[in-house]
């Protein structure tokens, strides 16, 4: 028997939660929480789910999750809201070094200004291409080349002192 | 100390996002082999690549969390599903009072009044059951009515009523701790449906989504003032033991 669309959306949620929270979580920080943007934005394409196909429906589904994670973060007078403080972060228990490092990181990333991080986040951890990532945040391909590698060059800036203190071997400099 | 251009920076995080086409991948792992600092810039780019994987990786939700979202999404959809279903039992007033110019206004009450007699059925709630009260049509002595005709609107508007006949006035049984309600009343300001809400913002949202609705079916809703609204009217004094009321109106 076919699926209806209500199941299909169903499905749809199943199936993308996992990586749409973990996108939410890495746009908004400790600014919001990543459960509220992605159930806003999940409900907001619920109350139109006549016009979308539900099989295909990953795209759809991160780009509304990017836009209420962004809509959310240009509200006025943001404060820490999120379940996860920046001293709670499950970093690895294997090595001292690297736990301290992936905090390092995450707390740098958060600092970003929310498109490059967003742009970063889709090309990293979502392994979108420009092309893909341009189409989710409604930008041009050459706009997001800048921010991803604005957004890196930023993250070197801020954990250079860390990282040449961690490993004192020759380092990268970008020369311009 | 190495450097490398801005130029070859990008050019290896590129290659590492797998943007590079066929040839310029030949290309690069032939620098690569030919400069040996090329190739050192790009093993520390992909260790910090691999290390800010790493983070979005750990910032990837457990088990439970996923399903505790995901049950909450359902119970959004089926709550959904309700209001889609009370929207249509409104919309049915609406239509069924078509030639009338419908005014439509949030408010609360915070004290527990009896049904009026005869004609009313449970006030649909947040949780309960979509049927809608309705109260009695209120009937003119000789049912005569006047009808004016503005472009697209059919206004109909009953005579006076004489004294003896009883005009219906809103009292349906609500808890002591009222959620909001949305109040549909004719152009004389009788009540003639009601739904209720937990919070302003739902009820808002509802009736936007009855404008619309009424608007795409050709049916005019109008914002009343609260004081036109019969049966919701502040309490001067309490009504029975239970502390005064508190109508909490807002003009829509």
């Amino acid at each position: 028997m076919a699926e209806t669309t209500v199941e299909l959306f169903e499905k749809a949620v199943r199936l993308h939660t996992r990586r749409l929270l973990t996108i939410a979580r890495a746009v908004v920080g400790y600014r919001a929480s990543p459960e509220d943007v992605v159930q806003q934005a999940v409900m907001n394409l619920f109350k139109h789910r006549d016009r979308y196909d539900w099989r295909e429906a990953g795209g759809l589904l991160r780009r509304a999750v990017v836009n209420e994670a962004v809509r959310l973060l240009r509200q006025p007078k943001m404060t820490l809201v999120a379940d996860d403080h920046p001293g709670d972060f499950e970093a690895p228990e294997t090595h001292m070094e690297d736990r301290e490092t992936v905090v390092r990181v995450r707390q740098a990333i958060d600092k970003l200004p929310h498109h490059f991080k967003t742009a970063l986040v889709l090309c990293e951890y979502e392994n979108l291409s420009y092309q893909q990532i341009a189409d989710t945040m409604g930008a041009t391909v050459p706009q997001v080349k800048t921010w991803i590698f604005r957004a890196r060059r930023k993250l070197e800036e801020m954990l250079k002192d860390y990282v040449e203190g961690a490993r004192p071997k020759q380092k990268v400099e970008s020369r311009r | 100390m190495l450097s490398v251009s801005d130029q070859d920076l990008q050019l290896l995080e590129a290659y590492l996002d797998d943007e590079l086409s066929a040839d310029e991948v030949e290309a690069l792992r032939d620098r690569l082999i030919e400069e040996p600092e090329l190739a050192t810039a790009l093993a520390e780019v992909r260790e910090a690549r691999s290390t800010r994987q790493k983070v979005f990786a750990l910032m990837e939700p457990g088990e439970l969390e996923v399903s505790d979202m995901v049950a909450d999404v359902q119970h959004a959809i089926r709550g959904r599903m309700r209001w889609g279903g009370r929207l249509k039992e409104s919309l049915r007033y609406v239509a069924a009072a078509a030639c009338v110019t419908i005014g439509v206004m949030i408010g609360s009450r915070a004290t527990q009044q009896n049904h009026p007699a005869g004609g009313a059925m449970p006030v649909a709630g947040a949780g309960g059951p979509t049927n809608m009260y309705v109260a009695p049509q209120q009937v003119a002595n000789n049912n005569t009515a006047y009808v004016e005709n503005k472009g697209d609107t059919t206004t109909i508007s009953w005579p006076v009523v004489p004294q003896q006949v009883q005009r219906p006035s809103l009292r349906p049984t609500l808890p002591i701790a009222s959620p909001r309600m949305v109040v549909l009343i004719d152009e004389r300001g009788t009540p003639i449906a009601v739904q209720q809400f937990d919070t302003v913002a739902e009820a808002r949202e509802f009736v936007e989504d009855l404008r619309r609705a009424a608007e795409a079916s050709g049916h005019t809703i109008l914002p009343i003032a609260p004081s036109s609204v019969q049966g919701f009217v502040p309490a001067a004094t309490p009504v029975n033991s239970n502390p005064p009321a508190q109508v909490v109106a807002e003009q829509f």
